[in-house]
């Protein structure tokens, strides 16, 4: 089974790296990218198993690189994990409506569980 | 009748006549004869009640006379007379019926004794017979008087019971057709009431002819010596000479007089068409009687009838007085109880005078007494009314014309204008003579004693509207008075200047006194009595700074006791010594003085002063009258006070209602602005005096913006329009400014307690709302600006903590502050929820939740705490406990807390017991620990915003003081309720209800 490629966007970069590491350690494959428009263009040019988007980061926020992502046929069906530390009762509703397979406030989880949580995603 | 006689048939005439002769001695009448065909002629001639018979004739056997003896219509006695002494002629004889025998020679004794028995046993028939026959009359009578008699208990109708008088009595003599006639008490003729049998085709004529006494040939007897009249040859009779008698053909007729209380009411006729009627004594006789026992009959009709009359007269009376009531003035009134009068007495013409000075006017005619009463004013003396209302007693007059005892003068107008008869009754009010009543009629009329009481009880209905019209103009101008007095009063009160109700006051106390000053003293608490206010024609030098103790002198006494006050000479009354103190006395002012004090709902207000210069008596009318001044001035002064009290406090109100920031709308049940204040019409872009009137729910429309909540928001509005009771209160967003005005509705209620509509408190609450989204955006901001480094050092650490290279010193550090960073994201995650709670934002949906369970997965979460400190923990009624109505990730929140608390404030190796039980309609969860306990003094505030309890702050415990704090905030948004029970030192138990769910859902 050959290594699954994950995308991670994430503009802090403590976080960045703190994700990139801890999931290469697991043997997943990263690329990263620091905000929205940067994401989306390594998303068309290389689609990934699964992207972990971040909502609030410069250029392009996380809800618009959804939504374009949902708008083109190459990339509609890319699963899609919500990592943002912000709850806006607004966002999560309408990120409800885009089709994503999860919405977690990275404070909230440990680095173990984000793994095995993508693990899960990846295996299924 | 004849008497009987003794027939003696014998052909022996010497024996025939001894034997007569013997019997006439005897007291017998006898006759002879002497051949059997003599005899049978004899016999065949009546009047035989014995036949001596011969048996042995010379032309006839004597048996043979005997059978043609029987033939007879009433046969005689026959006794045998016979020389034979033959057994055979003997038997014969008996078979014949014979009622004795003798044989020759006769023995005298012996025909005597036979004779005699006969004659006493024909006696004895002929008494049975007569017996008998006057039983079946009697019968016949008693059947018939039966049948009246049962006519009369059955039915009170006159005419029905008059017909079946008539049945009765044509039955009784056989007569063909019985009628009755009435004495019609108006006039002297009988008028057809009753018939039976009366041929059909002359039914009409017989109804259209009433009989005139006079005309009748019968009256002599009929009514006079009250006998029956008959005749069997009606044509030929002179006494039945009357056309009538001649309109219907017929042969015999009987008159019978029919006595009512010793007075003739009227007659019945029976007829007999065609046949010649031979009236027997006694037929005669039974009518008679049977006529008499109408008597009863007629009474009772009578009774009934004049019973049923005075019903329908006291309806008709009431009818009127019922109309009077209802008519408007009295001339209107009197007009038509005129024309009632008229038609309730059946007369044509009525009219009411009325005494006016010495004169009489005319107060109500009918249009028929036009003519009569064509002066609208006589003299007392020159008319009849004058004579009634002149006597005050009823004035009858049968005939105008015929009348001798009134002066002709006074009658000729009402002869002129062809009136016959009249009635007047006087008009009386408390015995007093007032004007009359009058009735014409066109026929002579003899007024009956119920026709004067008749018009008697219309005259008092005339006087009662007539007096009643009269007080009403009495009492109308005393409102008028009143009224004038009212509009002084309210002039005055609406200058509010006492001084001038004052100076009206002590100018009418001099005017209608005639006193020479008068004065008022008003209340002065700073001055410590009563100071002289108003005064007229007193010099100021008597009246300045004038200040009287309470109860010293006239006025003082007066205020103090509360009456009025005098004095006939201030100089000889010792009483009115002044004290020095007041220092006042002088010698020439007023000398009699009378105060009466000014007293409203028993507060005075002060007193009202009388004077005369000269010594003076007053009265008691002089104290009467200046008491009534003084309520009116009492009045005018409370009055002033009250208004001016009024005033300020509208003036107050207005200022209030229109310099509050809110603004306020009164709405009425119609749904229509009542008032406004300024700021509403502010709020709404209008001038408050535009809004009045409006419709709300229109108003609010012109205003309205796109939005979500705007149907939801006018719904609202709209339903306390109809039913304003409960109140409401709510956001409504405006647009052009945009803004949100806050509202809050209370229904109004009037002074019965009925709610007669609402009132809408407006406040703008954009800035508040505008403060509420920015705190909201602030707290999303900043929250996510804390996590993210938070985020950072959680994961390093993390990264840190798996790294083998780090040295063991060095690896605890890192998991202390991984603990560290950990407790700072609760912290910041707990001030998240809080904001969201109180800001009622936080999403929340209710759903059935297995309590059990979900405290099991806290357990399961908190079991390496738990294991670290040592603690015993049990949970206990959780297997089957009904699941409750909440949302699961908040309700997770609260046990995780509870939970959490328990571990941390109880010691180490403690014990924690879980306990889940029904309460009611609730579900109640409690946890129980060994720990340190909260002391009395902090239980209050426990569940406070970042509230720790004393006993915890020197424990070396991590808090935020928040815990509770949001596990209360969770418990109010999900409906339950969470407190705590516990002594310091002893342990905690924490608990928290929740409705449960219902097995249904």
């Amino acid at each position: 089974m050959t290594a699954r490629r994950i995308l991670l966007v994430e503009d802090d970069r403590f976080l960045r790296r703190a994700c990139e590491v801890s999931l290469r350690q697991r043997g997943f494959v990263v690329t990263t990218a620091a905000d929205g428009e940067e994401a989306l263009r390594q998303v068309r040019a290389e689609p990934p198993d699964l992207i972990l988007l971040d909502l609030l980061m410069p250029k392009m926020t996380g809800i618009e690189v959804l939504k374009a992502l949902r708008a083109e046929e190459a990339t509609r069906e890319i699963r899609v994990l919500i990592l943002s530390n912000s709850s806006r009762e607004q966002d999560v509703e309408e990120i409800k409506t885009l089709g994503v397979s999860g919405y977690f406030v990275k404070a909230d989880l440990s680095l173990q569980e984000l793994g095995d949580m993508v693990a899960r995603l990846l295996e299924a | 009748m004849a008497p009987e006689r003794v027939l003696v048939l014998d052909d022996d005439h010497e024996v025939a006549a001894f034997l007569a002769e013997f019997l006439e001695g005897r007291g017998y009448p006898a006759v002879t004869a002497h051949t059997g065909a003599d005899g049978l002629a004899i016999l065949r001639e009546g009047h035989v009640g014995l036949l001596l018979l011969d048996l042995k004739l010379p032309d006839m056997d004597g048996n043979r006379v005997m059978e043609e003896v029987q033939k007879l219509a009433s046969p005689p006695d026959i006794v045998c007379v016979t020389g034979e002494t033959s057994v055979d002629a003997a038997i014969k004889a008996v078979e014949g019926g014979t009622a004795g025998y003798i044989l020759k020679p006769v023995d005298p004794s012996r025909l005597e004794a036979i004779v005699r028995r006969i004659w006493e046993r024909r006696r004895l028939l002929r008494e049975n017979a007569r017996l008998h026959a006057e039983m079946e009359v009697r019968l016949r009578e008693t059947e018939a008087v039966l049948a009246i008699a049962h006519t009369a208990s059955t039915t009170l109708d006159v005419q029905e019971a008059l017909r079946r008088i008539c049945r009765e009595l044509t039955r009784l003599v056989g007569a063909d057709t019985g009628a009755a006639y009435l004495l019609d008490p108006a006039g002297g003729r009988l008028v057809p009431s009753a018939g039976y049998r009366v041929p059909k085709d002359m039914l009409a004529t017989f109804l259209a002819f009433p009989l005139p006494i006079g005309a009748q040939g019968i009256e002599a007897e009929v009514w006079s010596a009250r006998r029956p009249v008959f005749t069997d040859d009606v044509p030929s009779d002179p006494r039945f000479s009357y056309q009538l008698f001649k309109l219907f053909r017929h042969q015999s007729g009987l008159v019978l007089p029919l006595l009512l209380d010793d007075e003739v009411a009227g007659t019945f006729y029976l007829v007999w068409w065609t046949k010649r009627k031979v009236l027997t004594e006694r037929e005669l006789a039974l009518v008679e009687h049977v006529a008499s026992q109408v008597t009863v009959v007629l009474r009772h009709a009578r009774l009934f009838d004049q019973a049923e009359r005075e019903r329908r007269q006291l309806d008709a009376l009431y009818e009127i007085s019922r109309r009077l009531a209802a008519a408007e003035d009295t001339e209107q009134v009197l007009s038509l109880l005129v024309d009632e009068t008229t038609g309730l007495l059946g007369v044509e013409a009525a009219g009411i005078r009325l005494l006016e000075g010495g004169h009489l006017v005319v107060g109500a005619r009918t249009r028929s007494a036009a003519r009569i009463m064509a002066r609208p004013r006589i003299r007392v003396g020159e008319s009849l009314s004058g004579e009634v209302v002149a006597t005050g007693r009823p004035v009858m007059i049968e005939d105008l014309q015929q009348d001798t005892r009134y002066d002709p003068a006074h009658k000729a107008g009402a002869i002129a204008e062809g009136f016959q008869g009249f009635l007047g009754v006087p008009l009386q009010i408390s015995g007093r003579t007032i004007g009359c009543l009058l009735v014409f009629s066109k026929n002579r009329r003899r007024f009956s004693p119920e026709d004067v009481s008749l018009l008697t009880a219309l005259g008092d209905h005339a006087s009662v509207v007539i007096h009643k019209a009269r007080l009403y103009a009495q009492s109308r101008a005393r409102e008028q008075e009143v009224t004038k007095l009212y509009e002084v009063t309210t002039h005055l009160t609406a200058t509010l200047d006492v001084d001038s109700v004052l100076h009206q006051i002590v100018t009418k106390t001099v005017d209608l006194l005639g006193c020479d000053a008068s004065g008022v003293f008003v209340p002065d608490e700073s001055r410590g009595g009563l100071a002289f206010r108003h005064g007229l024609h007193l010099t100021a030098g008597h009246t300045r700074d004038l200040v009287l103790k309470f109860g010293e002198g006239v006025a003082g006494r007066a205020f103090q006791e509360r009456r009025p006050v005098s004095t006939t000479d201030r100089l000889a009354d010792p009483s009115l010594r002044y004290a020095p103190a007041t220092g006042q006395v002088f010698e020439l002012g007023p000398r009699a003085y009378l105060a009466v004090p000014i007293v409203v709902r028993d507060e005075g207000l002060g007193v009202l002063m009388a004077y005369f210069f000269e010594p003076h008596e007053f009265s008691d009318k002089e104290a009467q009258l200046l008491a009534a001044l003084a309520a009116h001035v009492g009045i005018a002064m409370d009055n002033a006070r009250h208004y001016e009290e009024v005033r300020l406090q509208q003036t107050r109100l207005a200022q209030i209602f229109d310099s509050t920031s809110d603004g306020m709308l009164l709405v009425g049940r119609d749904g229509r602005v009542e008032t406004a204040n300024r700021r509403a019409g502010d709020m709404l872009g209008l001038d408050a005096a535009d809004l009045v009137g409006a419709e709300l729910t229109e108003l609010l429309a012109g205003h309205r913006i796109e939005g979500a909540d705007y149907q939801r928001m006018f719904a609202t509005l709209r339903s306390l329009v109809d039913d304003p009771e409960h109140g409401g209160a709510g956001d409504l967003e405006l647009g052009a400014p945009r803004r949100t005005l806050q509202w809050v509705s209370q229904p109004t209620k009037d002074s019965a307690g009925a709610t007669c509509g609402f009132t809408l408190t407006f406040h703008d609450v954009t800035q508040e709302r505008e403060v509420s989204r920015m705190k909201s955006d602030f707290v999303s901001f900043v929250t996510h600006q804390l996590r993210t480094p938070l985020a950072g050092i959680r994961w390093m650490l993390e990264l840190a903590a798996q790294d083998p290279d780090v040295p063991a010193d060095a690896a605890s550090y890192v998991q202390d502050a991984r603990e560290a960073a950990q407790r700072l994201i609760q912290l910041v995650n707990d001030l998240l929820d809080i904001s969201r709670l109180e800001r009622g934002k936080l999403t929340m949906t209710a759903a059935p939740t297995d309590l059990g369970e979900l405290t099991r997965g806290v357990l399961a979460e908190t079991a390496g705490l738990v294991q670290a400190k040592g603690h015993q923990v049990s949970l206990a009624g959780d297997a089957d406990a009904p699941r409750v109505l909440a949302d699961p990730q908040l309700l997770r929140q609260v046990v995780v807390n509870l939970v959490s608390n328990a571990i941390k404030y109880t010691p180490e190796a403690g014990t924690i017991a879980i306990r889940l039980e029904p309460d009611g309609p609730a579900l109640r969860w409690s946890i129980r620990d060994s720990g340190i306990g909260v002391p009395a003094s902090s239980q209050p505030r426990l569940f406070e915003k970042f509230y720790r309890a004393d006993n915890v702050v020197t424990m070396e415990t991590e808090g935020t003081g928040l815990g509770l704090y949001l596990v209360r905030l969770i418990m109010e948004q999900l409906g339950g309720r969470v407190w705590c029970e516990s002594e310091e030192g002893a342990g905690a138990t924490f608990l928290f209800t929740l409705p449960r769910a219902e097995p249904a859902r």
